[in-house]
């Protein structure tokens, strides 16, 4: 009957301190996509906005400006939009998003002014610009704001281009890079 | 000869059929519209549900491929009574929208200008809801938007 046994431990898997950096790299990769996908979010919600303008004769610009990402925590979060920005560039971003009716409208007011220098044409009247200039011609608006649903669109827009291109590309990065076992070194 | 109406006026129109089919038996009295304009107008009463198609998303179906895979944006208004209404109608389309529904491929007779024509053609199913929210315009508002909610949601359409 012997009297010892003998074992044999072998280790295997991934080590806690490679595991640990291996994890490290998969979120330094993420927040780098987070960062690029929030710039990009913002070019297109920007680009959907001024595409969408339906009186392009007195446009501003100023909501599609209000428009910026914000980045926090080194890119864990990224926004697109800074409401309280946005609410000082663009008061009506609200109402341009949802649609309904403004507040002239529904309070029934009469405002002055004209549309590109004259009352509504016929022809025209759903595209034409208003300004609050002479000549003065008293207009009371009745018609509610469509919406135009610039974040609804950029949310759209965002699912497709993280389904077709971000979330494969993730997947590339943490098998490549560890599969030949280089790259391991963090910034 | 009838003239077919394309897939993306199909997907929309289908989903207003459902909804008018079902609100019709569960919410009656409830009016599903497909513009703002119509909505607002002072001869349709309260509740009122808007569908509309905003945007679609193409990609191609697969590396190579010639078929499109499309993501159809559509947003869907609830214009309600009360805040419980709002509440409860948005609750109730979206147990409407979870299990897909039938797409018709619409068609108008020649020379037709009211009569459309439909043919069953395969499921729309929702891929994501994308917002459920609360419109809020503050207090002063306009009676229409006093108590309104919506809906975003993404879907696909599948051939049968």
């Amino acid at each position: 009957m012997p009297k010892n046994i003998g074992l044999e431990i072998t280790r295997y898997g991934t080590p806690p301190l490679a595991f640990q950096k291996k994890i490290q790299v998969m979120f330094r990769t993420a927040e780098q996509a987070s960062i690029d996908l929030g710039n990009k979010s913002r070019d297109h919600m920007r680009t959907v906005i001024t595409t969408n303008i339906k009186r392009k004769a007195g446009s501003t610009g100023n909501l599609a400006k209000s428009i910026d990402t914000v980045v926090e925590a080194g890119g864990k979060v990224v926004g697109v939009g800074y409401i309280p920005e946005m609410d000082q560039i663009a008061p009506y971003w609200y109402l341009v998003n949802y649609g309904g009716m403004n507040a002239a409208a529904r309070q029934g007011r009469t405002l002055m002014g004209n549309f590109e220098g004259s009352t509504p044409s016929s022809k025209n009247d759903g595209t034409q610009s208003f300004f609050q200039t002479a000549p003065f011609y008293p207009m009371t608006p009745k018609k509610p704001v469509v919406a135009m649903n610039y974040i609804s669109k950029t949310a759209s827009w965002v699912s497709t281009i993280w389904r077709i291109h971000y979330s494969g590309r993730l997947n590339k990065v943490s098998i490549s890079k560890f599969a030949a076992g280089a790259a391991m070194t963090l910034g | 000869m009838p003239t077919y109406f394309s897939e993306s006026r199909c997907v929309e129109l289908s989903l207003l059929d459902h909804l008018d089919t079902n609100l019709a038996i569960d919410w009656p009295g409830t009016t599903v519209v497909k513009t703002f304009k119509q909505a607002y107008s002072s001869t349709i009463n309260l509740p009122i549900v808007a569908v509309r198609l905003a945007d679609t998303s193409t990609t191609r179906l697969e590396v190579g491929s010639t078929t499109f895979d499309n993501r159809y944006l559509l947003i869907i208004d609830i214009f309600a009574k009360s805040d419980g209404m709002r509440l409860d109608m948005a609750d109730y389309i979206k147990t409407k929208l979870k299990d897909s529904w039938v797409n018709y491929t619409y068609s108008r007779a020649s020379g037709s200008t009211t009569e459309l024509g439909r043919i069953a053609n395969g499921r729309d199913t929702v891929t994501d809801f994308v917002t459920d929210a609360r419109i809020d315009f503050g207090d002063q508002v306009d009676t229409k938007d006093r108590f309104r909610q919506s809906i975003s949601i993404r879907i696909r359409h599948k051939d049968a």
